[in-house]
């Protein structure tokens, strides 16, 4: 028998028909799904005994208590009442852009800054004191924590940080924009009694953010807002902007010193590091340590402190928006691999202090800003602060534990709010971010020419709200919210709902923080 | 037409053979134990009970196979002839280093097993899963998926389902796929 190529035909297309008939196409997929799991890269789950490990969140400045699931010593999960960003803290060790290498060398020339990202840390004090060192500034962003009770300390003519609010009585909290069901103060003295209906939530906002659309009333216009708000006493105002019209509605309200309202809060027995002042363009190398971030960068205020040739170093446990603005970037330690610290949340009733234990048995990366500071300290001839960062915390909590304070009953019936606050208080423009899209590179010339196309220097608007401002076409703008400053040119455009502004932004923390915010704008 | 059957049915004929008699044994790769070791003589001899090595942990985690630290307990010297116990000794009781055990159940990252629900709660015998394992006198070779690396006597999800539904215990998606 000749076999012809019609009967190869053949007896191939009855294997393929038998194959299915079989378990190998079915068992392929199964397996191969099983193997993906278990891909070289994939951090295995580790195996051994269960313990759990207590200790404190210091992603942010809340500090809340967790409780780590452990197995073979590894923090497989935290328990504890946490934000978003706390219930996977332990998973930033693994991060995929975890940053391991160190460049062989970082150039330091010039007048030296070193930005906080975390202060109030005992890291702060070293590095206020490798800044010295250095013969340069100790810098932190403008403080954006408790900023109604920063403003209320200003108009009271006290310390600021000796105020404190008494959330775990306050049965409403009227809130003037600030985002109060999302990241604001400790999310766990806020979440919970709101979940179970012993806070109520006024959320007085033009915009729809999340806090507005979950709160229990939203007002969308600030004009009477308190007389349509619902308020069972005892309430209490904050403002995102810590505006002092809106700060001293509190003593209108007879919030001050009593329970449930705002109260003295005793300072801590140790000097808080406070900010240089930085000339503008001075900084010829900036360090900031991010390896914490309690605070957003304010990159128009840190622009203003840099030279033109300025290099930026950044100390960071992974990549982030930060990390691609930086020359050089130096690892550090994520959290829970080391012994941290974190000083009094925001808006807390008391001061405190928690110190938290690593839950990682080993570091990846065992350095800190402060070692890297050091290191380069040395190399240049230089002194570097003589006491590490753990035995900074151990002098604390020394400290602490003989600490006695006493706080004096707070009482007060007016305060005097300077008039042009009041009047600046009644505008609201907003502000949204767009990132730029320069769609596919093919029609990148089509695209540009299009409407479409927003170039990073303008600012979009509808006419009326142009009117309003009093600028025509092409006029400059000067536009300021709670983050920073830009200068954008003027386009009208009637796609624009109006009293809003449009800018596109490459990093939409800049100027935004990632959402609508309330702005101010002005010819310059 | 006769002709075309014949070599379709020749082509079919061989990829059922090759699918169902070559691909199982193709697809395990055979690894042996790094020693043998004999559960009868442990079980009937020194009259030991499987929770003794296999402990159920305080915290209702299962230890699974003992750490060398256990064998060292009564093997710190050998008791026996066999060459196997002298290499136990010799290599991982006195250096200290786990045995490493080729595991026959192990299961995927993604299941989870909790031994303490149903040895205490539904009360189920090691051997209803494990077979007679606990009385072997040799350890088998353990099969290995040359694929996925998990071991060819795994128990199937379709073998839970089915004690599950004998005993009527209803069970969602995450109370194993965490």
């Amino acid at each position: 028998m000749i076999i012809e190529r019609r009967d190869i035909i053949r007896i191939a297309a009855g294997g393929v028909c038998g194959t299915m008939l079989t378990p190998v196409p079915w068992r392929l997929l199964d397996d191969s799904a099983k193997w993906s799991q278990n891909w070289s890269w994939i951090p295995p789950v580790p195996r051994g005994e269960r313990t759990t490990k207590e200790s404190y969140c210091t992603l942010c400045p809340a500090g809340c208590a967790i409780r780590a699931a452990c197995v073979a010593n590894h923090p497989v999960r935290l328990d504890g009442a946490l934000c978003a960003s706390g219930v996977a803290g332990h998973t930033v060790a693994y991060h995929p852009r975890r940053i391991l290498a160190v460049p062989k060398t970082v150039p330091v020339h010039g007048r030296i800054g070193i930005l906080d990202m975390g202060p109030r840390r005992a890291m702060s004090t070293l590095l206020a004191q490798a800044a010295d060192a250095f013969g340069g500034a100790y810098l932190r962003m403008p403080d954006r924590d408790e900023a109604t009770l920063v403003a209320l300390a200003d108009l009271m003519g006290r310390p600021r940080g000796s105020l404190g609010l008494d959330l775990e009585h306050t049965r409403t909290l009227v809130s003037f924009g600030a985002p109060v069901l999302e990241r604001w103060a400790s999310p766990s003295r806020v979440l919970p009694r709101w979940r179970t209906g012993e806070l109520r939530v006024v959320q007085i906002e033009a915009v729809e953010s999340r806090t507005a659309l979950a709160a229990n009333q939203w007002i969308t216009d600030e004009a009477d807002a308190l007389k349509r708000a619902k308020l069972e006493e005892p309430a209490v105002i904050v403002d995102a902007e810590g505006r002092p019209s809106i700060a001293a509605m509190n003593v209108d309200l007879g919030a001050i010193g009593r329970e449930g309202g705002i109260v003295a809060r005793a300072p801590l027995p140790w000097r808080r590091v406070e900010s240089a002042a930085a000339a503008p363009h001075s900084i010829d190398t900036l360090f900031i340590d991010a390896s914490r971030a309690h605070q957003l960068v304010e990159w128009p205020v840190v622009r203003q402190w840099l030279a033109s040739d300025a290099t930026i170093v950044v100390f960071a446990p992974h990549e982030s928006g930060l990390t691609k603005k930086a020359h050089y970037v130096l690892p550090v330690a994520a959290p829970f691999e080391l012994v941290e610290d974190v000083e009094t949340p925001p808006y807390s009733a008391v001061a405190s202090y928690q110190v938290s234990q690593p839950l990682h048995p080993a570091p990846v990366v065992k350095f800190t800003a402060i070692d890297h500071l050091n290191a380069m300290l040395q190399a240049s001839g230089r002194v570097p602060p003589s006491v590490s960062a753990p035995e900074m915390i151990k002098q604390r909590q020394e400290l602490m534990a003989s600490y006695r304070p006493k706080v004096a009953r707070l009482s007060v019936t007016t305060v005097n709010v300077p008039p042009s606050e009041v009047e600046a208080g009644g505008e609201l423009l907003l502000v949204v971010a767009r990132a730029p899209d320069r769609g596919s590179p093919l029609i990148t010339k089509l695209y540009e020419e299009s409407g479409l196309f927003a170039p990073e220097h303008l600012v979009r608007m509808h006419p009326e709200t142009a009117a309003r401002l009093g600028v025509g076409s092409k006029a400059t703008l000067l536009i300021e919210t709670q983050h920073g400053l830009t200068r954008r040119s003027v386009l009208p455009d009637p796609a624009i709902r109006p009293g809003f502004l449009e800018i596109t932004e490459t990093d939409v923390t800049e100027l935004c923080a990632g959402r609508v915010t309330a702005a101010k704008a002005r010819k310059g | 037409m006769f002709r075309g059957a014949l070599f379709f049915a020749v082509g079919m004929t061989f990829a059922l053979a090759a699918g169902w008699y070559g691909w199982p044994r193709a697809i395990y790769r055979q690894t042996a134990q790094p020693l043998q070791f004999s559960h009868q003589v442990h079980a009937e001899k020194a009259g030991m009970k499987c929770e003794d090595c296999h402990t159920l942990l305080a915290d209702g985690s299962f230890s699974g196979i003992p750490v060398v630290d256990k064998c060292a307990g009564c093997h710190a010297a050998p008791a026996g002839t066999t060459a196997d116990e002298k290499l136990l000794v010799e290599k991982y009781v006195t250096s200290g280093r786990n045995v490493p055990w080729g595991v026959y159940s192990r299961q995927p990252d993604n299941a989870w097993f909790p031994h303490a629900v149903h040895v205490n709660l539904a009360k189920l015998r090691c051997e209803q899963c494990h077979d007679q394992h606990g009385k072997s006198d040799k350890l088998q070779q353990v099969s290995l998926n040359r694929i996925t690396g998990y071991s060819k006597s795994t128990i199937k999800m379709s073998r839970c389902e089915a004690c599950h539904a004998e005993r009527g215990v209803k069970a969602g998606c995450l109370d194993c796929h965490k």
